[in-house]
């Protein structure tokens, strides 16, 4: 752990500029860009688009869906990547653990919006919430297996056996991504297949503009979050190392005045 | 059209609560902790 111990006296910062939180310049350009592109693909996705010959109106969740699951795909793969960083002698580093760590809670929320916005569209295309296809049960999977990895990252005792531990878990979820994204193509499914990753794409035009559109919007979405959960686990680091410390200066200054 | 409002609100929903939840955990421990000058800051 870099972090040093406070000196004995120090107390809790009061509310004000230095306790900011986790925003800063960079957050705050992140999440603007974000908003705008999220803004821009709502307004043409839900105003500007035409219906779709075949899906009508329900075509307009292909701006929020495929997006999804692509970010839950892109946070699950960094958290891998950081996963294998962290076990690696040589680049072993808690900024990795931290990454891992923050990636895999941000895949979680994406393939949740991804497994509730692919729901509501399988309600109304299929007439069901749910089946067990071999798409959607491989989503489920993935999420309840990277739910897990977060329950084994609260697990308490030593920081760096947690990591590793965390780290071997991640290791080992991980080939369900590339399965799943295969699903479609390996078996005979509900689901539709790719529309944007083939040599003929089968979207064009607006449609084609405003899909690409949202994945630039989730992605800026996905890094704002990214940076300020990283962040928390900076602070919350440092609160593990020092809050001890503060606390009982707290309880001094609180007996001494 | 019920459903595509349904789909979009769910996202939209879910991730800013997420956000807002992150972004208030981060500033309650900043209160918390001693002031430090942090990369970020």
């Amino acid at each position: 752990m870099a972090a040093t111990a406070p000196p004995a006296q120090t107390v809790a910062a009061p509310p004000g500029p230095a306790s900011c939180g986790t925003g800063d310049l960079t957050t705050r350009v992140l999440g603007l860009i974000a908003a705008v592109t999220g803004a821009l693909t709502a307004y043409l996705g839900l105003v500007f688009t035409p219906r779709d010959a075949v899906q009508g109106q329900l075509v307009r969740l292909i701006y929020v869906h495929p997006a999804a699951a692509t970010t839950c795909y892109v946070g699950f793969g960094l958290c891998a990547v950081a996963s294998v960083a962290y076990l690696w002698p040589r680049t072993r580093h808690r900024r990795w653990d931290r990454l891992a760590a923050a990636s895999g809670e941000v895949g979680v929320l994406f393939c949740i919006v991804t497994l509730i916005t692919g729901s509501i569209w399988g309600r109304a295309s299929w007439g069901v919430w749910w089946t067990w296809d071999a798409r959607l049960t491989l989503t489920a999977l993935l999420c309840a297996v990277f739910i897990g990895y977060l329950a084994v990252r609260r697990t308490t005792g030593d920081p760096d056996v947690r990591a590793k531990r965390s780290a071997v878990f991640a290791l080992l979820c991980i080939p369900i991504v590339p399965i799943d994204h295969e699903a479609t193509t390996w078996w005979t499914t509900l689901h539709q297949g790719n529309t944007l990753f083939r040599s003929n794409p089968s979207i064009h035009g607006s449609q084609l503009v405003t899909m690409l559109l949202s994945f630039v919007a989730f992605g800026f979405g996905f890094a704002w979050l990214m940076v300020h959960r990283y962040r928390v686990e900076v602070l919350e680091d440092r609160y593990d190392q020092e809050g001890f410390a503060v606390a009982i200066a707290e309880r001094r200054a609180e007996g001494s005045g | 059209m019920n459903y595509v409002a349904a789909g979009w609100s769910a996202a939209i929903v879910l991730i800013g609560l997420y956000g807002w939840r992150t972004i208030r955990r981060g500033r309650v421990l900043a209160r918390n902790l001693p002031p430090k000058d942090e990369t970020w800051r």
